[in-house]
């Protein structure tokens, strides 16, 4: 990728006194939370009741600390974890049907490019019905939501590789096995985890917001039940937690992008 | 082993008339559930249910409050994001700051925000947008950066040997460039937006499309519901296909 930058070159001089780039993010986030506790100090944020982060902070470990709360986290952890293996699955196995077969690929790839722009979540009312309160209707919505990307991004990654892989697997006289183990899977690998990432992400967006709407335990559903019951500092506890998991979350999958395409580049 | 016909006359028209299939299947699948199973209500009935509620000018009203809002959001998180994006893509210290905030927010389920809303901005409109917003920008300002990053650096030179202003650089060369990556977060974006905002309707609204379909799934009204739900999937269908247009004559 090309690095663009705008300004007419200048004297190596300035990037001297630059702090390093996560230090600045670090300053940002402190800012912002100075910002936030000034507002409630002042008493500017006192008629929306919003709590003071330090309040927050000092509330975290009782809140940490209780049993309530890890098996909300437990609850919404395995609603997504079963969503999700279940949209990889089938979006991986969906998707090398589809790039196998380009005449179907073909037909359904608008439908499959428009499932994108459906609000998933809006089936949740039809599953609670059919299948009544649990966690089925808010697996298979978070099913729903992850399996999208995962298929298109697996169909797109192995319709690019194959030509020119399978003409290597030729030349090299392997099997068929041989060459989905060695060539193809190596290959599609790297290109399939942006996919896989988004699906998680979905689904772990579609399960908490499940849990907001309808639900009898999980994260979600605990923020919108103190949110109704007015006790404001455990519910920013509450979100600032999952805030923080999420971004976790999102640095893993981060750190297991840059391993897999360090050793293959 | 054959070759993939893809291309050929008659691999078109199958192309075609499967395309014109896949709906046809789904009303079909939908039709053939309901007759299985009374928890799924009939297709003519969710259609007859829906149009009922709009011709005595009751479902009006949230139709247009969900629209206002998803269309407020998006246009904001559109007017913000993508100057922000370029903005920030064009130096490499910023970016370097800035992406990993945006890629790390992407992760955070959206809805967790709602009381935060709730409690600024009271059940209104205005907490609908600013849900939209919050969703929307995510992947526009992402999509900016990434698109602005990856225009060609041999043209940026090119305007600059023909003497042009950084604005005209900007406008003329680096946008255009940059606008199919953009294009895609903007259909992205709308989506999440939509999403947000029936979401936020799910859970606390005094009007929208969201909120009737709750109050049909309380009261068991499911043509009603079922018909709903469609609705949505429409609007979502509809909004991605006028961003899909003006993408294509933007390329033009």
């Amino acid at each position: 990728m090309s690095v663009l930058n705008l300004d007419r070159p200048r004297p190596p001089a300035r990037p001297a006194l630059r702090v390093p780039a996560w230090a600045a993010r670090a300053a940002l986030a402190a800012a912002l939370l100075a910002a936030w506790q000034l507002a409630v100090a002042s008493g500017a944020a006192a008629s929306a009741g919003v709590p003071a982060p330090l309040e927050c902070l000092r509330r975290l470990p009782e809140v940490l600390g209780g049993a309530r709360f890890w098996s909300d986290a437990a609850r919404s952890l395995l609603t997504t974890a079963e969503a999700f293996a279940a949209a990889a699955l089938a979006g991986l196995a969906g998707g090398a049907v589809l790039a196998r077969f380009p005449l179907v690929a073909k037909i359904l790839e608008p439908y499959l490019v428009g499932a994108y722009a459906v609000p998933v979540v809006v089936f949740y009312p039809t599953f609670l019905v059919v299948f009544g309160l649990g966690t089925v209707p808010i697996v298979l919505t978070a099913f729903l939501m992850a399996v999208v990307p995962v298929l298109l991004t697996t169909m797109v990654a192995l319709g690019e590789l194959r030509p020119a892989h399978r003409k290597l697997a030729r030349s090299l006289c392997c099997t068929r096995g041989q060459a989905a183990r060695l060539i193809l899977l190596p290959s599609a690998l790297p290109l399939l985890l942006p996919g896989l990432k988004l699906g998680f992400v979905y689904a772990m967006a579609a399960t908490v917001g499940a849990e907001f709407i309808v639900a009898d335990a999980g994260l979600g559903f605990r923020i919108g039940e103190l949110y109704r019951n007015f006790e404001a500092v455990d519910m920013y506890v509450h979100i600032i937690v999952m805030i923080a998991f999420a971004v976790g979350c999102n640095s893993l999958f981060n750190l297991v992008e840059r391993i897999v395409r360090r050793d293959l580049t | 082993m054959t070759t993939p016909t893809v291309g050929t006359a008659g691999a078109r028209g199958l192309v075609v008339a499967g395309r014109i299939a896949v709906p046809l299947v789904l009303v079909a699948a939908w039709a053939a559930a309901a007759a299985v199973t009374p928890e799924i209500a009939p297709v003519a009935e969710s259609v007859r249910a829906v149009a009922a509620a709009w011709a005595d000018g009751t479902l009006r009203p949230d139709v247009l409050d969900t629209l206002q809002a998803v269309v407020a959001g998006f246009a904001l998180s559109a007017a913000a994001g993508i100057p922000f994006g370029v903005w920030a893509a064009r130096g490499g210290y910023t970016y370097q700051v800035v992406e990993p905030l945006f890629a790390g927010t992407a992760a955070v389920p959206r809805i967790v925000l709602l009381p935060v809303f709730l409690s600024l901005f009271g059940i209104t409109v205005d907490a609908k947008i600013a849900m939209a917003v919050s969703a929307a920008i995510v992947p526009i300002v992402l999509t900016s950066m990434a698109g602005t990053r990856t225009v060609n650096p041999t043209l940026v030179k090119l305007g600059r040997s023909l003497a042009m202003s950084r604005w005209a650089l900007l406008r003329r060369v680096i946008v255009p460039a940059a606008l199919p990556v953009i294009m895609s977060g903007l259909r992205i974006g709308f989506s999440l937006a939509l999403l947000a905002v029936i979401l936020s309707e799910f859970v606390a609204a005094t009007r929208g499309i969201g909120l009737r379909i709750q109050a049909a799934y309380s009261l068991q009204q499911l043509p009603l519901m079922y018909g709903l739900v469609v609705l949505v999937v429409l609007v979502g269908l509809a909004g991605n296909l006028a961003i899909w247009l003006v993408e294509r004559r933007a390329a033009r």
